[in-house]
């Protein structure tokens, strides 16, 4: 049995803490890896990939560029709502992007393990 | 987001951007949520859109990079570029105005979920949280000012409890287990706040109870909640034409005092909110209109929106209720299965309560959680 008597001291605030990973084009890419979807879902996936709510303009912000690179294409609409995909490209450059950020991770965390 | 704001914001981008996402993108925005933060995104959106247009001109998969940042001093050296920029800014400044009302009304909506993490939270002395027997399957709370007892309970009931969630819309759903894997608690008030307990307000001590709950959710648990607001339908209590028809409860008195103890089984059991029936018939005991609207969230009638007390009541009352459920169960009159002849539940809150349901859209705080494990052992 624990007790529980003594009040929880208030962490730090968790946006400092964690810091969401916010790369709006990146996150976008990483959403359509798994397959087509339209703007409000892929905001919902990437609250559950990495806990970032991206704002309507940042979403179509990062969309355009992302159409305008060649690394997402749009879908036939379904009804009011616009799909779009990932091209062959677009997954070349989030593996890419991914693994370098793995690498950098890697590197980051073996630095703070030195401490 | 309501048609009119959407096609105001969507035109503050530069034509070429319209032509191509205008359309989409106003229909996205009529069905995502409105709020100021919404809103300044969209107009900070636009706005760098003007000074990097997107589809005229080198592109940075990144817009927030600083390579994305250096066209705007090259920009802004076109004179041109100066009158997009000054729109936007105009409808920053009217947008900042409009909004200044809207947040303080926002403000009075939101339900507070979270408890400020400023003060600290109340706890228990003990308490053990074992897994529930898999032939249990009745979800029971049970409170007294000397101990807090739940079976069978998911983390996600738990929550609920704890931060008085009214509809499943307001619950995190992830990870699956929070949901799948049901525990039986059973936790000590320590002997030195029973009194202090006992002398509280069936609500304030509901409330203690509940902030009980949430320190050991972050103790055992690890629990940490974020919350957002999102604009979801909702139903508003208010009070009918001709006013509400309830009896008020007056203040509790202090406990007598003498060696005569409550009975050990239910103390200060009296004194708590009671809401006891079944389906098609309610009696009320000293319930306040917020913690009744969380009762009224849970009929099957209100289609698990969240409902609102605006109907401005602050006292506690005490009454009846007798509708008929829309859900094929025949009504109960103290036990007895009555014809389901009997006035709808909305219809029931006007004629035997003077209490109406108006049906609204409003922001309604939601939770998100950003860190949870399985219990820590006992």
């Amino acid at each position: 049995m624990r007790s529980t008597r003594n009040v929880v001291e208030p962490e730090p605030k968790e946006s400092s803490a964690t810091g969401h990973y916010s790369d709006p084009p990146l996150l976008v890419l990483a959403s359509l890896a798994n397959g087509p979807k339209h703007g409000h879902a892929m905001i919902e996936d990437i609250v559950r990939l990495c806990g970032t709510r991206l704002g309507p303009g940042t979403l179509y912000g990062a969309i355009a560029r992302l159409e305008q690179q060649g690394w997402i294409k749009p879908l036939p609409p379904e009804e009011r709502r616009q799909p779009y995909s990932i091209t062959a490209e677009g997954l070349r450059v989030l593996r890419a992007r991914l693994t370098t950020l793995r690498q950098f991770a890697k590197a980051g965390l073996k630095q703070l393990e030195a401490l | 987001m309501n048609s009119a704001l959407a096609r105001l914001l969507t035109r503050l981008y530069p034509r070429p951007w319209r032509e191509r996402y205008g359309a989409e993108f106003e229909a996205f925005l009529q069905t995502g949520p409105t709020g100021f933060g919404t809103s300044m995104n969209i107009v900070w959106s636009a706005l760098c859109e003007h000074i990097a247009p997107t589809r005229a001109g080198n592109m940075d998969p990144n817009p927030n990079s600083l390579t994305s940042l250096s066209s705007l001093s090259t920009t802004l050296k076109h004179p041109t570029a100066y009158l997009p920029v000054a729109m936007s800014l105009t409808a920053v400044a009217v947008l900042l105005v409009a909004a200044l009302y809207g947040i303080f009304h926002v403000e009075t909506l939101r339900a507070q979920l979270l408890h400020p993490a400023s003060e600290p939270l109340p706890s228990f002395e003990v308490a053990t949280i074992r897994p529930s027997h898999a032939d249990d399957t009745k979800l029971g709370f049970r409170m007294t000012p000397a101990e807090f007892k739940v079976q069978n309970a998911s983390l996600t009931d738990l929550i609920r409890f704890a931060y008085m969630v009214k509809s499943t819309a307001q619950l995190p759903q992830e990870p699956r287990w929070i949901n799948s894997d049901k525990f039986d608690i059973d936790a000590k008030i320590a002997e030195s706040q029973i009194e202090v307990m006992k002398k509280l307000t069936p609500d304030h001590r509901f409330e203690q109870n509940r902030f009980m709950v949430q320190s050991l959710l972050s103790d055992r648990f690890g629990l940490k909640l974020s919350s957002q607001m999102k604009n979801l339908p909702v139903y508003a209590l208010v009070v009918a034409k001709g006013g509400p028809r309830l009896k008020e409860v007056g203040a509790l008195s202090p406990p007598q005092p003498g060696p005569t103890p409550p009975p050990a089984t239910t103390p200060g059991f009296a004194h708590m909110p009671t809401l006891t029936g079944g389906r098609g018939e309610l009696k009320a005991g000293a319930v306040s209109m917020h913690f009744f609207t969380d009762w009224v969230s849970r009929q099957p009638e209100m289609a698990d929106r969240v409902v609102i007390d605006a109907t401005g009541l602050k006292g506690s009352y005490d009454f009846d209720l007798i509708w008929s459920p829309d859900d094929g169960h025949t009504p109960l009159l103290n036990g007895t299965p009555q014809e389901s002849t009997g006035p709808s539940i909305f219809t029931a809150f006007q004629e035997q309560l003077g209490l109406k349901l108006e049906s609204r859209k409003a922001p309604v705080e939601v939770l998100v959680i950003d860190q949870v494990e399985p219990p820590s052992q006992n």
